[in-house]
């Protein structure tokens, strides 16, 4: 048998679950937030900024040094933190408040991830794949005035074997 | 002619003029909810291409910005009245000898009678 049961690591597995469950919003989840498209960037960025957009990306898994376990192999515990940026850019016409969108793109962010008619009362193993995951405090993306939204990020534990990050481990 | 008219005139003739600088683009100007459509247009711009910016809050993302100075014109450029900061859209090549792309305008850094200056990512 392969080392490698499966064909992408763990941490992979974990984002393309959470960016299979955010397309859900492009695919009318929500009639109060029809997300335009759901977008995993590449190098380059490869998208363009639209009203209603999500980009989802990652920033460096940290090792979780609590919740790694002893064996042969030892589990090696991660937390990994997704940025769900949420972009709003109305029209300059539109005259909905600008919070009003922040709110319900927000919530229906978070409903779609957490569904529990759909993922079950454990919507934060996110497939099986991670110990936990929670949503950290609503950042507002505004810095440079360009284009307005918010960042909503979630942090996922996860563990692997310590030397196959392709292997879950409960 | 006065100074203000100089400005107006200088900004289609000089500043945009496809013999120096300046390209044709395509705008796609935003149709809001109820509103008459508005056709897409071919306008002059000087383009400024890709000057990289990194997304703080995504780690190493990075994104690529565009300056485009177009005039601030009805038919051969953009009149700042117009302009819809919510899904105005241009197109152009992102890089010289590329095929156009269309790249939403994210921001208005300036604008005067003659021209407007836009920042599309």
């Amino acid at each position: 048998m392969s080392l490698v049961a499966a064909a992408r690591p763990v941490s992979e597995r974990i984002a393309c679950e959470l960016f299979d469950r955010l397309q859900l919003l492009a695919a009318q989840y929500s009639v109060y937030t029809p997300v335009s498209e759901v977008i995993r960037p590449t190098r380059m960025g490869g998208y363009t900024p639209k009203h209603l957009q999500v980009v989802l990306t990652q920033n460096d898994p940290e090792v979780n040094d609590e919740l790694g376990c002893p064996g042969n192999p030892p589990a090696t515990a991660f937390n990994l933190l997704f940025n769900i940026r949420c972009h709003v850019m109305p029209s300059e016409r539109d005259t909905t408040v600008v919070d009003e969108i922040i709110n319900t793109f927000d919530a229906d962010v978070i409903r779609v991830v957490t569904d529990a008619s759909i993922y079950g009362e454990m919507w934060y193993t996110l497939g099986g794949f991670a110990v936990n995951a929670e949503f950290q405090t609503r950042e507002s993306i505004d810095a440079d005035g360009s284009f307005v939204g918010f960042n909503l990020p979630l942090l996922v534990t996860y563990r692997t074997d310590e030397n196959n990050p392709y292997n879950v481990r409960a | 002619m006065t100074l203000h008219d100089l400005i107006a005139a200088d900004a289609v003739t000089v500043f945009t003029s496809t013999d120096d600088f300046a390209e044709v683009i395509t705008y796609y100007p935003h149709r809001y909810y109820g509103e008459a459509a508005r056709d897409p247009r071919s306008i002059k711009a000087v383009v400024f291409r890709e000057q990289i910016q990194v997304l703080t809050q995504d780690g190493d993302t990075v994104a690529p910005v565009w300056q485009i100075h177009v005039a601030n014109h009805a038919t051969l450029g953009i009149t700042s009245e117009e302009l819809d900061l919510g899904g105005d859209q241009l197109e152009f090549p992102p890089r010289d000898g590329k095929p156009a792309e269309t790249r939403t305008i994210t921001q208005l850094i300036g604008q005067d009678h003659g021209m407007l200056i836009l920042e599309c990512r």
